[in-house]
């Protein structure tokens, strides 16, 4: 008798994917070997009660669930596919020193082991996808979304057909993050949309039992209109150790709906082990003569922050610049994360800017801080009207649009950049004044590198005539060296 | 299949276009749910299929084959939904809706069916629910027919597993 059939053939014949001789002979040796005919037994009962539960006819039994929304409205309105429309906020101030020469430090410093890594884990990662999608803004938090340290959450209040819901919450000792969400009709969303991007408007505060009231330093939101839902990632600075609840507080003046609508939600701290600071204590000089002093490095899971601070001699108006900083990890450049910024007063002459700088987290043995020299406040925006030839120069950079046009729901905008990068925001302002952010869908650097040919992308078709490009960009950076590496210790 | 219903359709006739795809309506949604485990995805995934059958119809060339076309679209709306949650997400934690509710019997398979991984029960529904044979499995998820066999082979291997586990305890 030939050999027992092995799983994956006695698979292959029930499920029709053996013929020919190779099923004859199967055939032949199940009609002698009882085994076998146990053994195929066993599948096909497997396969029958799997059948059995999914069979055609239990679909459609009362307990399965219809799609909510039908045909005929998905092609009325939904003329474009489900996409998530996202928009930003920021604010942070920025000011001013000059640097100056180079010098190379190398420093040795022991630090505790430091695993980002929690035995709290998967088991208590949400399977929400919405809740990942929005964390996911911020590629730090993301990370430590995958540690399993963001907490799920769901606190919610309705008021005016309006629901508010804290769905998740993260503090570590370098940032605090809380994913909320909006949810209303249609109507009242779209409006809703359209308000969030108008300062003062819509306000979010986080306060605690002592009274103590957070506000953001950045928050991003994004708008997945098919499911009437707007999703906020805010976050801000770290919360004092003795935080065990935090009140949410969402503000809207005048508009659609007004009021204020407050939840209150548990939010505890990541341990310290996952959190490491390293002391640097070092400083240099700026041409100018003014003290840089870098502070210490924080390690949390979430973010890597160089903590800084710099004096300068009170002038009329400080400058609005920034220090550049590059931090490479083992080697790599760290990608810089938004938050960061600073801020500072003057005192007895002097003008005292405290700032930090935030990057991924990482948990190389070697910390290179690069100063590269300071960058300029941003230019005031440039406004250029949707036509080919509208351009914008400024110091040696030029910025022209060759072409703008309505395409599949989409308004694309084409043309040659000369001078620079593609590092600046654009946003369409339409007659009636409201934006449309953008993001470019491509750039082809020219042969010189020194610019190239871009397209812009943004998610609604616009009246060309009646609609500004708004482009806002960074003075370019005076370049400067100065770096220092941290070993640690690991 | 009624042939002029699909001209008026291809002719951009939205109505005739519902009266065509409403007889895949609930198959279809009920699938992507099962895929997806969450309502929220599978009515986008349902949506897309909806906009993109619309659109994709003049281009269809053997218009007999609609049924098993717009099947198709869905099931790649349904992998770019799981793509895009990212791997440690654990897919194995459906919402309540996403299986029909199961005789006392049948606890112990939805269970097992809850615990493999999306590709798993993808594979797994094709073959006992829409009953798809393998290669047309292969075709419809549009990857070639060994991976296919390799993951409904795993997913019932685990599945005997379980059940097997279940029944012993």
């Amino acid at each position: 008798m030939s050999p027992h059939i092995e799983t994956d053939a006695m698979l292959d014949y029930l499920n029709g994917a053996m013929a020919g001789d190779r099923r004859a002979d199967l055939e032949d040796h199940l009609a002698a070997c009882p085994e076998c005919r146990a053994e195929m037994a066993k599948w096909r009962q497997l396969s029958g009660r799997v059948a059995g539960y999914l069979s055609p006819e239990r679909a459609s039994e009362a307990a399965w669930p219809s799609a909510a929304v039908s045909v005929a409205d998905i092609l009325s309105r939904g003329r474009r596919e489900v996409t998530r429309d996202r928009r930003r906020g920021a604010f942070g101030r920025r000011l001013t020193i000059r640097l100056g020469a180079a010098a190379l430090v190398t420093l040795l410093l022991a630090s505790p082991f430091f695993s980002p890594y929690s035995a709290r884990a998967l088991a208590k990662v949400p399977g929400v996808g919405a809740l990942f999608s929005t964390v996911a803004i911020e590629k730090g938090l993301a990370v430590a979304y995958q540690a399993g340290l963001v907490d799920e959450l769901d606190r919610s209040v309705t008021a005016q057909g309006l629901t508010f819901s804290v769905v998740g919450a993260y503090a570590d000792s370098t940032q605090t993050a809380v994913i909320c969400v909006l949810k209303g009709d249609r109507g009242l969303m779209d409006k809703l949309w359209d308000e969030l991007g108008q300062a003062g408007r819509l306000d979010l505060t986080l306060s605690d039992s002592l009274g103590h009231v957070y506000r953001s330093a950045s928050w991003s939101a994004e708008y997945d209109a098919e499911a009437g839902e707007q999703r906020i990632l805010w976050q801000t600075s770290p919360l004092p150790f003795y935080v065990g609840h935090l009140k949410a507080r969402l503000t809207i003046g005048g508009g659609s709906v007004s009021g204020d609508w407050e939840v209150s939600f548990p939010i505890q701290r990541i341990s310290e082990e996952m959190t490491t600071e390293v002391p640097i204590d070092r400083s240099f000089t700026a041409a100018d003569g003014t003290p840089i002093h870098l502070d210490k490095l924080v390690f949390s899971p979430s973010r890597t922050v160089l903590h800084y601070h710099f004096e300068r001699p009170v002038e009329e108006e400080p400058k609005v610049e920034t220090p550049e900083w590059t931090l490479l990890a083992d080697g790599e450049p760290l990608a810089r994360l938004g938050g960061g910024g600073g801020g500072g007063g003057p005192a007895g002459g002097t003008f005292t800017f405290t700032g930090t700088a935030a990057f991924m987290p990482t948990k190389a043995r070697e910390i290179t801080i690069r100063f590269n020299g300071f960058s300029g406040g941003y230019q005031l925006g440039w406004k250029l009207p949707l036509q080919a030839g509208a351009k914008a120069t400024w110091e040696g950079f030029t910025f022209e649009i060759s072409r703008a046009a309505v395409e599949d729901g989409k308004t694309v905008v084409e043309g040659v950049i000369k001078g620079g990068s593609m590092k600046f925001d654009g946003v369409l302002v339409t007659a009636d004044g409201r934006e449309i952010m953008g993001s470019v869908q491509s750039f082809v650097p020219d042969a010189e590198g020194k610019g190239g040919t871009y397209t812009l992308a943004f998610g609604e078709p616009v009246d060309l005539a009646g609609t500004t490009l708004w482009i806002e960009r960074g003075h370019g950076t005076k370049p400067d060296s100065w770096s220092t590496t941290v070993t640690i210790d690991r | 299949m009624d042939v002029s219903l699909i001209d008026h359709a291809c002719r951009g006739d939205p109505e005739a276009f519902a009266a065509l795809i409403a007889p895949l309506e609930d198959r279809l949604y009920r699938t992507a749910l099962a895929i997806l485990g969450s309502p929220a995805d599978a009515e986008d995934a349902w949506q897309n299929t909806v906009l993109k059958t619309y659109r994709g119809l003049p281009r269809l060339r053997d218009r007999q084959y609609f049924a098993t076309w717009a099947t198709r679209i869905l099931l790649n709306e349904c992998k770019q939904s799981l793509r895009r949650r990212r791997p440690w997400l654990p897919l194995n934690d459906l919402a309540p809706v996403s299986l029909p509710e199961p005789a006392a019997d049948q606890v112990a398979v939805r269970d097992a069916l809850r615990r493999l991984n999306g590709s798993q029960r993808m594979v797994v529904f094709l073959r006992f629910w829409l009953g798809l044979p393998i290669a047309e499995m292969a075709e419809a998820l549009e990857v070639p027919v060994p991976t296919v066999k390799s993951r409904l082979y795993q997913a019932l291997k685990l599945l005997r597993g379980m059940l097997r586990e279940e029944e012993e305890s």
